[in-house]
Parts: C-alpha cells; sequence; structure tokens
C-alpha cells in the first residue's frame, strides 16, 4: 500500500514539473487581461463578446481574461508594474489610476486616440480623468452616478415610501431593519477596502462635502463632510449587517434579506439575477441627497514598458470597444449610459433594464468621488478612509475627532 | 474498582480532548460534503444525511483547482531537489568533520529562523524582478530553498550522527574513497533519514505562502496555498465549496503524514531531545 | 637515520598541498561549500539588500532605481508612527496569548498520551494532525468556525450561555485577536504535544518508581521528577514556537488582513504591508530590521535558559 502511494507521489511530482514548464502554444501572443469585472454579471457578458469578436479577427492572439477581486487588484497590478512585468491590457478602477500614470508606468495616448472619434464622441469625463500632465493615458469605460436599488414590496411592508431626503431615508432604512429575523434595510460596506469608502463618500458627498478643497488640500473637518460620516454611521449602526463586503450583501439583496443597495449602474446586473420572488420588487431611485456620488468608474490602458507589436495588438482591442456598436451593447450590459454620448439605445433593448432612466438622470448630476490633489495616493487614501470610518463605527469615537486625525493624515500624506 | 474508574476516566478525557482537537479537521472534511441549500442553516449539523460531492465536482469546474495542485507539485519537487542536494552534503560534513564554525551551526539555524519572511521577501522580490522569475514557480522554489535548507541540514546531520563511523572507517581501510564511502556505506543506511527530512521539507514547500503570494501574480501560475487563501474576496462565500477546495488541497499532505506519522515526529525530536 | 631525514627534506611543496587537498579536512570544506554558497547567495546577500535598504529612501525599489543617499529617515519615522508602537504591542499580546495555550494544551495533551492505552497511536496521530494542515487550510476552517452567524463557535458559546449574543470575530479589535490566536494555538501546540511527548518517554521509569516508594504522591512527583527534567526540552520548544509566532504571516494576512483598525497588525503584518500594499519598502525594511533585532534579543534569552539542551 505505502509503495503504490510513494509511487503515485512521485508520478504526481514529475507531472507537475514538467507541467511546470508547460504553457501558452507556440508562436501564440498572449495578451493579459486581469480584472475584477471577469465574472461581473452583465459586463463580463460584453467583455467576452468583445474577446471572442477580437480573437476572430487576430488568429494566433489570445486574450487572458482572469479574475482578481477588486480589494486586491490594485495592489497586485502595482506589483506587475514594479517588478516590470505589467499585464498587457490595464484594466484599473479610475480611482486608483492616477498612481500609475504619475509614475510614467502608461503609454501616453493621444496619438493612438486621434485614430478614433473618442475625444470628440465621449463624455467630458474622458477628457477630465484621462489627462494627467497634458497627456491622455487612459480610455474610460464607465462614468456614473449611484442611485438607490430598494425592494418595494419590503419598502410598502414597513409602510414606507420613497425617500424624497436623508431622514426619510434613515427612517425608512431602519424600519425595514428587523436584525432578529436576519432582515436588513440596507447593505453598506464595512469591510475595509474600495468599496467601503465608495459607500462612506456617497453619504459624504450627498451632504454636500468634498474630501479636498479648490486648491486639493484635504477638508474632512467641514460641517458638510462630518455630517455626512455622521448620517453613514446612523445608518450602518441601524440599519446594515456589519463586517460584509460586497459579494455578500448584493447576495442578501438577491435574496430578499437586505432590502436596498447604494450602487452604480452595475447593481443592474445583479438585480436581474436575484430570486424569482425578489426580482420583480426591485426598483431603483435617485439618492435623496444633495449630491450624488459618482464620476469615472474604470479605465484602460496600456503599459509602457511592453513591446511596441504589444501595444499595437492591446490598442485595437481597446478601439473596437469604441464604436457605435460596441457602445451601445455595452450600454445595455451595465444597464448605464456608455461614455460615447452620440448612440442611442433602442427601446427594445431598454426595455429589459428597469433602472436605465435612473442611472441616466443619476449620472448627469454625477460629483466625482476622487480626492482632487491626492489622485496619486489613491490607494492609501481610501485605507485612511477606511479605517478612520472603522474607528467611528467599532470603537464608537466621535465623528469630529475621528475627522481631526483623518484631516492630519491626509495632510501628511499628501507632503510626502 | 478504582482501576477500572480509572481507565474509564482515561478513556474518557483522551476521547474527548482529541475530539475537541482534531475536531476543525472533521468540521472541514463534514462541510465540504453539505448540499448547498444546507449550508446556512441553524444549529449547524454534525452529520449531514443528504452528503453529497457536489462541491467538488464544482470546485474543479470553476477554478483551475488542478493547476494549481500541478504548480504545487512540480515546487515541492523543485524545491526538495535542490534543498536536500545541498543539504545532504552539508550535513554529512558537519556530522564527520571537525570543521571550524560547524559548532555554530546550532546558531546559523536558530539566525535563519529569527529572520522575519515579511522583511526577506522584499529584497527577494527586487531580485526576482531584476532577473525577470517573478511569476514563475522558480522564484517560489529560490525563495522556499531560503528556509528549507537550514533546517534539513540541521535534521540530516542529526541523522548522521547516528550512523557510527566506524562503518565508514572500515571502508577506508578497505582502500574506498572518502566520497565512495558517502555513497556506497553511509547514503543505505541514512535513506530512511534522508526520506524523513525530505518529506518534511516538502510540507513546508508545500505549506508556503508568503512568496508565492507575492511573486506569483496570474492565477494560472499559483500555488494550491495562494489558490485557497483567495477565497477571500468573492462575491459569495460558498463554504461547502470553500471546504472541498481546502480539503483537496491538504490531502496530499495528510497522506504523507498518515503513512509517515512515525519518521516525521522522529525527525523532528531527532537531535533536540538526546 | 639519515635516510628519513633526507626523504623529509625532498618533500616538495606541491605534493604536500596535494596530499591536504586529498586531506580529510578539504573534503569536509568542499561537501560544505553549495550549502554555505547558497546560503550566502539566498539568505545573507538579501538580508544585507534589505538592510541597506532601510537607510535609504525608497518607495519601489526595483533593480533599475536609483539609490539615494543613506538616511536615518526611515527609523525616525519609526519610532514616531503610534503605529510602531502598536504593532509592538499587538505583536506581544498575540505571542504571549499563542504560546501560553498552546504549550499548556501541549502540555495537558502530552500527558495524557504518555499513559499507556488502545488505541494510543491513533489518538497521537489525530491530535498532531493539526500540524500538518497548511496554514491557509487552517485559517479557511476557522473562517468558517468563526461565522458570525453560523459558525459552529458562536452557537456552541450561546448555547452554553457564554455570550447573550453572536461575536463578530473577525470585524471586532478584541474577538479578531482571539481569533488569530486561536488559529495559531491550534496550529501550535501539537509541536509541544511532539516535544514533550519524546521528553516524557525519556525519563526513566525508574525515578517515579522510587518516588512512589518513598511515599510521594503524583503531584509531588510533577513538580520534582517531571518538570525538572523537561526543563530543556520545554526551553527549546518554547524558543522555537515563540520565534515561529512572531514571524508568522499567513495566518493573520488571510484571516484578518491585520484589521479591523489595525487591531491584529502585528510587526510582520506591517512590514508586509507597508512594502507591498503602501509600497514603501525602505520604511517596511526598517520595521523589518528592527523585528530582527527584538528576535535577537528574545533568542538569547532563551537560550540562557535552554542551556546546553540546545545543539
Amino acid at each position: 500500500m505505502k509503495k503504490i502511494v510513494i509511487r503515485v507521489l512521485v508520478m504526481l511530482l514529475v507531472t507537475g514539473m514538467l507541467a511546470a514548464q508547460g504553457g501558452a502554444a507556440p508562436r501564440e501572443i498572449v495578451l493579459r487581461f486581469p480584472s475584477w469585472q471577469q465574472d461581473e454579471p452583465g459586463v463580463s457578458g460584453w467583455w467576452k463578446e468583445q474577446i471572442t469578436a477580437y480573437e476572430r479577427t487576430y488568429q494566433g492572439v489570445r486574450i487572458e481574461f482572469t479574475k482578481v477581486p477588486l480589494a486586491e487588484h490594485t495592489d497586485k497590478l502595482i506589483a506587475q508594474f514594479a517588478a516590470g512585468q505589467p499585464p498587457q491590457i490595464v484594466h484599473i478602477p479610475a480611482q486608483t489610476f492616477f498612481p500609475f500614470a504619475d509614475r510614467g508606468w502608461l503609454e501616453p495616448l493621444d496619438r493612438l486616440l486621434d485614430e478614433t472619434d473618442v475625444k470628440k464622441t465621449y463624455h467630458a469625463l474622458q477628457a477630465k480623468e484621462c489627462t494627467w500632465k497634458g497627456s491622455s493615458f487612459c480610455v474610460l469605460m464607465l462614468n456614473y452616478g449611484y442611485a438607490w436599488v430598494y425592494n418595494e414590496k419590503l419598502l410598502k411592508a414597513a409602510g414606507k415610501s420613497v425617500p424624497r431626503n436623508v431622514n426619510e431615508y434613515i427612517d425608512a432604512v431602519k424600519t425595514m431593519t428587523d436584525p432578529k429575523n436576519g432582515q436588513y434595510g440596507i447593505g453598506i460596506v464595512t469591510l475595509p477596502g474600495f468599496n467601503m469608502a465608495a459607500h462612506i463618500a456617497a453619504f459624504v458627498y450627498g451632504a454636500g462635502g468634498r474630501w479636498t478643497d479648490e486648491r486639493g488640500n484635504p477638508s474632512v473637518t467641514t460641517p458638510e463632510v462630518i455630517q455626512g460620516f455622521k448620517w453613514w454611521k446612523e445608518v450602518v449602526l441601524g440599519a446594515t449587517p456589519i463586517g460584509q463586503e460586497s459579494g455578500r450583501l448584493r447576495q442578501l439583496v438577491m435574496e430578499g434579506r437586505v432590502a436596498s443597495y447604494n450602487d452604480g449602474p452595475w447593481m443592474q446586473g445583479f438585480a436581474l439575477r436575484a430570486n424569482p420572488d425578489v426580482r420583480p420588487h426591485l426598483r431603483a431611485a435617485p439618492l435623496p441627497f444633495k449630491a450624488t456620488m459618482g464620476g469615472p468608474s474604470n479605465v484602460v490602458a496600456i503599459p509602457k514598458s511592453i513591446s511596441e507589436d504589444e501595444k499595437r495588438l492591446v490598442w485595437d482591442f481597446i478601439k473596437s470597444s469604441t464604436v457605435k456598436d460596441a457602445q451601445v451593447r455595452y450600454s445595455v450590459a451595465v444597464g448605464a449610459p456608455a461614455p460615447r454620448q452620440d448612440i442611442t439605445i433602442p427601446a427594445d433593448m431598454r426595455k429589459d433594464l428597469p433602472f436605465f432612466d435612473v442611472y441616466v438622470e443619476a449620472a448627469k448630476r454625477a460629483v466625482s468621488w476622487i480626492p482632487f490633489g491626492l489622485e496619486t495616493k489613491a490607494n492609501e487614501f481610501i485605507r485612511l478612509v477606511a479605517e478612520h470610518g472603522q474607528r467611528i463605527i467599532v470603537r464608537n469615537e466621535p465623528v469630529e475627532r475621528v475627522m481631526q486625525d483623518l484631516q492630519r493624515e491626509l495632510e501628511a500624506l499628501k507632503r510626502q | 474498582m478504582k482501576r477500572i474508574l480509572g481507565r474509564v476516566a482515561l478513556y474518557a478525557t483522551v476521547i474527548v480532548v482529541v475530539g475537541l482537537l482534531f475536531f476543525p479537521v472533521y468540521w472541514m472534511f463534514n462541510t465540504s460534503l453539505a448540499p448547498q441549500d444546507q449550508l446556512y442553516v441553524y444549529p449547524p449539523k454534525l452529520v449531514h444525511p443528504n452528503a453529497t460531492l457536489a462541491a467538488y465536482a464544482k470546485i474543479f469546474r470553476e477554478r483551475p483547482i488542478a493547476r494549481w495542485m500541478l504548480n504545487s507539485f512540480a515546487v515541492v519537487a523543485l524545491t526538495c531537489l535542490c534543498a536536500l542536494a545541498v543539504s545532504v552534503l552539508a550535513g554529512y560534513s558537519l556530522s564527520r568533520f571537525r570543521v571550524r564554525g560547524s559548532g555554530s551551526l546550532g546558531y546559523l539555524l536558530l539566525v535563519s529562523r529569527m529572520l522575519p519572511t515579511t522583511l526577506l521577501v522584499i529584497p527577494l522580490f527586487v531580485f526576482m524582478s531584476g532577473l525577470k522569475l517573478t511569476n514563475t514557480l522558480w522564484s517560489v522554489v529560490i525563495a522556499n530553498v531560503t528556509f528549507i535548507m537550514p533546517f534539513a541540514t540541521w535534521m540530516l546531520k542529526g541523522y548522521f550522527d547516528s550512523i557510527p563511523r566506524e562503518l565508514e572507517e572500515a571502508a577506508y581501510i578497505d582502500g574506498t574513497s572518502r566520497l565512495g564511502a558517502l555513497i556506497k556505506v553511509t547514503m543505505p543506511l541514512a535513506a530512511p533519514g534522508v526520506a524523513a527530512t525530505t518529506l518534511y521539507s516538502a510540507i513546508l514547500a508545500w505549506d508556503e505562502y508568503l512568496f508565492a503570494r507575492t511573486f506569483l501574480t496570474t492565477n494560472s501560475v499559483w500555488t494550491i496555498s495562494v489558490g485557497l487563501g483567495s477565497f477571500r474576496g468573492e462575491y459569495i462565500t460558498y463554504w461547502n465549496e470553500v471546504m472541498a477546495a481546502s480539503l483537496v488541497g491538504t490531502l496530499p499532505i495528510i497522506v504523507i503524514f498518515l503513512l509517515l506519522e512515525k519518521q516525521l515526529v522522529g525527525g523532528l525530536t531527532a537531535g533536540a531531545v538526546k | 637515520m639519515s635516510t628519513s631525514v633526507h626523504a623529509r627534506a625532498q618533500v616538495s611543496p606541491a605534493s604536500a598541498w596535494a596530499r591536504l587537498l586529498r586531506g580529510p579536512t578539504a573534503f569536509a570544506y568542499l561537501l560544505l561549500a553549495p550549502a554555505v554558497l547558497t546560503f550566502a547567495i539566498v539568505v545573507l546577500y538579501p538580508v544585507v539588500t534589505a538592510i541597506d535598504i532601510s537607510f535609504r529612501k525608497v518607495d519601489i525599489y526595483t533593480p533599475t532605481t536609483p539609490r539615494g543617499p543613506l538616511t536615518l529617515a526611515n527609523y525616525l519615522r519609526l519610532f514616531e508612527t503610534t503605529g510602531f508602537w502598536q504593532a509592538v504591542r499587538v505583536s506581544v499580546t498575540y505571542v504571549v496569548l499563542s504560546i501560553t495555550f498552546a504549550l499548556l494544551i501541549g502540555f495537558a495533551t502530552a500527558l495524557l498520551l504518555n499513559s499507556r492505552f488502545r488505541g494510543r497511536t491513533l489518538a497521537r496521530m489525530l491530535a498532531v494532525m493539526p500540524w500538518a494542515i497548511p496554514p491557509v487550510v487552517a485559517v479557511n476552517i476557522w473562517w468558517w468556525i468563526l461565522d458570525p452567524s453560523f459558525g459552529m463557535l458562536n452557537w456552541v458559546l450561546l448555547q452554553i450561555g457564554v455570550i447573550t449574543k453572536p461575536v463578530n470575530w473577525i470585524a471586532s479589535p478584541g474577538p479578531a485577536m482571539a481569533a488569530i490566536s486561536m488559529v495559531t494555538i491550534w496550529k501550535g501546540y501539537p509541536f509541544f504535544v511532539v516535544m514533550l511527548l519524546a521528553g516524557l518517554q525519556a525519563i526513566p521509569q525508574d525515578l517515579y518508581d522510587a518516588s512512589a516508594v518513598d511515599g510521594a504522591g503524583r503531584v509531588a512527583a510533577f513538580r520534582h521528577i517531571t518538570l525538572p527534567a523537561l526543563r530543556g526540552v520545554l526551553s527549546l520548544a518554547t524558543l522555537l514556537s515563540v520565534l515561529w509566532v512572531f514571524r508568522e504571516f499567513t495566518i493573520i494576512w488571510v484571516l484578518t488582513g491585520g484589521g479591523p483598525i489595525r487591531a491584529t497588525e502585528t510587526l510582520a503584518i506591517m512590514t508586509y504591508r507597508e512594502a507591498f500594499a503602501n509600497f514603501r519598502m525602505g520604511f517596511a525594511a526598517a520595521i523589518g530590521a528592527v523585528t530582527l533585532i527584538f528576535s535577537t534579543i528574545a533568542s538569547i534569552f532563551f537560550i540562557r535558559q535552554a542551556g546546553k539542551e540546545f545543539y
């Protein structure tokens, strides 16, 4: 018995060693494309369509589309760039795009953009958010505004109507909360990371606050920011399961155990996959706040250090996503207006997207939550915001004091 | 009568204590067999009447588990090869010859144990980048050697110490060279010790996470450790799948452990307890 | 007589060298050479590089980055940031908590397994198995056991009445420390079992028989025979375990990531985070260097205790 097991193990060992040499088929170019959207309902289908079409046109080129959780994605990208081995197709959340541009890791795209009509037909944010120190370094994939996705049945059962201001909002989600029976009024991410900071931003910007002022200096001790955090604290402590991250919360919405969720248009894809008894009741409404948080969502870029041939191939892939047909399909997949402005979504495609109009409005009103003046320190900025948020809800520290600490940390961050 | 009570108490204590200590392993096994809709039940079920292997099928379909296992096998094989090749020679040398500095082997081993791996990973990352080895399995192999080699040397020295020198000296008298004596006389006797050391090194290499996580970026190059540690960021945590994957990733180690527990444990204490 | 002197005077330097090279010492060094070389390249050189980096202001250190001047800035910053001192506190708490319980559980189990009973081999195998479980797997298992709503631990504790509402083990600072300690203890006690069992079995039975004849009770026998005999092994096992736990990365990183609010951020975690999340490698290297110094001091202390049991 022992001998057989040992022989099997040795065989596996040898196979493993040989496998370590294996890899892509010979003379095939592989373009690596890590992304958190690889399995996101809605948009992942669109990417896969684009990849299939591209691979048909470019025989001998394969796009390796792999999943990386959003929380680690930026860190991993930085590590890959630092090691001199970046993926060929660089897909980044817009929030954390600037450090890459600032370090000179990305290929300037102006010359290539002139081959397309992007500069003429895309949303203004393309120019604003993809330009760094005078050059363009990325192509905008999506800009958005947050909206409030809610379960109408649960709302009505609680005797509430769609909130028109923040007080009604807080009241509604609290009323829909019954922890003993596993029911919560809203899903707010409180596991530190990108999404936690985004959810905080929804309230902070909703109160009219800004992370930094017009000159780019941190401004988190303003009454508006403090008010935003206080609203956030009240909602978190009164209406949401603590310590969860977005995947789990969205799942709970889909199961009907969480009654609402602040999110961007991609929430539509999740809503369409909800449980059959929940799906017909999911609606979207504008956030009843002074301002709607949003802005650029994610961008695509090309690393500077890869070969010219590869750059060309990657650009052709990106280019194929900017044409009208692709943009229309993108809009339908994501459930929101695509960056290209001169397209119209046919009515028969729109009817399957119940939230579409709400998100069109939200995108128009959206205020970007990227901290002006701290763009290149985005990664650490997000961490600091999440950490200080945690101090408020976990250690119950007074908001004013925590904001003073955050202000100091942000000022130190800016000086570095 | 008192004796029987004492025996009963002993057996009862053993069952309770060992049961509690082993429980998490059983729980992993039990959860991996749970049907999906039975996962979030309250109170938790100790045994699942509708046990199913569906989770196993699903994880192999959805994730490159087989690929990760193969990568781990490759890393383990190469690490053991490199580390053992060097350690056998060094262990033998330190066992047989009074070279200057052999007394400090223990301290050298201690130093390598004091070294924070999180410190070591920084310059190693820089080196691997420079050599364009990041995202290849070789980077992990080389990094593994850093902590496995000192330990293997120490273990092997202990084994060689237990083989009487007279046997080799008899060979010298017969005219065999030193190297010949090592190969023909000592090694066959040390074989069990070398095997035990190899398996111990294999376990250490299989379990390694820090270097693998830092150096390996693409999904397809991950070792099973990195793969199993990636479930945190998922959209939805299906515990039966996580447990099934974890069990699959532990299986080779458990097999080694069950078959060779005695030798492994013996090797661990060889030289430590006189 | 004269011939031997004559013969000796005729030995040339070359053949003396040849004899040396074929001699035992050369062979010994030759065998040692690969190991020493490997160690120098793969351990010493990186450590020297790391310490060098710690004295420079580097963020992302790539092979082509210009080095910059030597500076103490990283170390100064270290002692100024509250994060560092918190990490020290967290590390100490973590080590003390984990080792204490691992030792107690390991000792108790070793004593138990030292008795003779049927199925002892099986019992030993099951009790020691957690050592073989990969740390990542151990984390996954415990992550599930510690699930706030459906995990086993909360259910048991609620049933017994130790807690009145479910504890969120990973998301609350205090419980998170308990959580990482639990996993570490579970992974760490088997080592104590193995070492102490070997130590216990090395104690001659006659000593116990003699003391029983003298009328000494079990407790006295334990205090005067068992404990002193185990002192060396205990010290060694504790030293090795302390060094392991102090450097432990995987368990904490995968389970809590150092959170919440850095409540479980040990020095090892802080080093890694500063290097690969914040990308401040010079600063991270400084933290690592200081950690190394702490380890050295602790080791010296323990070696004194272990005495000649060590090596």
